[in-house]
């Protein structure tokens, strides 16, 4: 089973992340498997995403932490950094990952991701087009989305 | 009647033997092309760290380390005893075997991210001012 053979960081990891979660952020491994995550991440105040609650999924692989955790947005979402299927683009989820980072550290900057949108590294090119031509009516149809596809009913 | 003969023969084969020399020069040109990128060799510090390279970096131990105790590779104390790498210039410490699994992907401190100077400890002796 994946579980038998679990690295005490991964365990200490999900200790602290259940004792002391960070504001706005909820994740909570699966009972099935300890290295999948189901997380929650409100929409922070101030952005777009505000009331909205996002459900993801992380995945921690075998290389861990020499690898990052792999995170999918499975809410859907309208931010010029997230694709249709729910893929991030974060530098640290990728080459700037560091075995220093934790699932804590990777949550919270996907939350900041939230507040700040950056239209300049998209990986939706048509929200980020949109973003960057009418930021106005962007910011509205992404609080269209947020109320429809992330009020946590 | 000969000519002709000779000809039918003849001009088939010229012609698979042309468009199959052409073939082979488009394979070769193809084939070098692909291959200029890669041509120049990288420097081990994009790359990670070689087992030999790793050998040459210092090696110290836990009570010798100045700032953390808590190793961030694995959480766990590096206890006074135990073998353990502390980077030049940032000082960040870890558990030897944390930190040369993560030197041999990528040669940069998992804290700081400042990029481990390898000239420091693979300079060839002969650029030693000494």
């Amino acid at each position: 089973m994946a579980n038998s053979n679990l690295p005490r960081r991964i365990i200490k990891e999900t200790q602290r992340l259940l004792s002391e979660p960070a504001p706005g952020i909820s994740a909570s491994p699966s009972e099935d498997n300890m290295r999948y995550f189901n997380v929650m991440i409100l929409g922070p105040s101030q952005s777009p995403y505000e009331g909205g609650v996002f459900k993801l999924e992380l995945f921690l692989p075998e290389e861990y932490p020499m690898a990052a955790p792999k995170v999918r947005f499975l809410t859907k979402i309208y931010h010029p950094n997230i694709d249709k299927l729910g893929r991030i683009c974060l530098d640290i989820l990728k080459d700037k990952w560091s075995p220093a980072l934790q699932i804590r550290t990777v949550l919270l900057s996907i939350q900041a991701l939230l507040s700040a949108p950056n239209p300049d590294d998209p990986l939706s090119e048509n929200i980020a087009k949109h973003w960057k031509s009418n930021e106005a009516e962007a910011v509205e149809t992404a609080k269209e989305w947020t109320r429809l596809y992330a009020s946590g009913a | 009647m000969l000519v002709s003969v000779i000809l039918a023969l003849f001009l088939p084969c010229a012609g698979m033997t042309i468009v199959f020399l052409v073939y082979i020069c488009l394979i070769c040109y193809a084939g070098w092309n692909h291959r200029q990128p890669d041509a120049p060799v990288k420097p081990a510090a994009e790359t990670g760290l070689s087992s030999a390279e790793l050998e040459k970096l210092p090696v110290t131990t836990g009570k010798d380390l100045v700032l953390e105790m808590e190793c961030a590779v694995c959480l766990d104390d590096v206890e006074p005893e135990q073998l353990a790498r502390m980077f030049p210039g940032c000082n960040h410490g870890f558990h030897l075997q944390c930190a040369d699994t993560w030197l041999s992907k990528n040669p940069v401190c998992p804290v700081c991210r400042n990029k481990l100077d390898t000239g420091l400890f693979f300079a060839p002796p002969e650029t030693n001012p000494c």
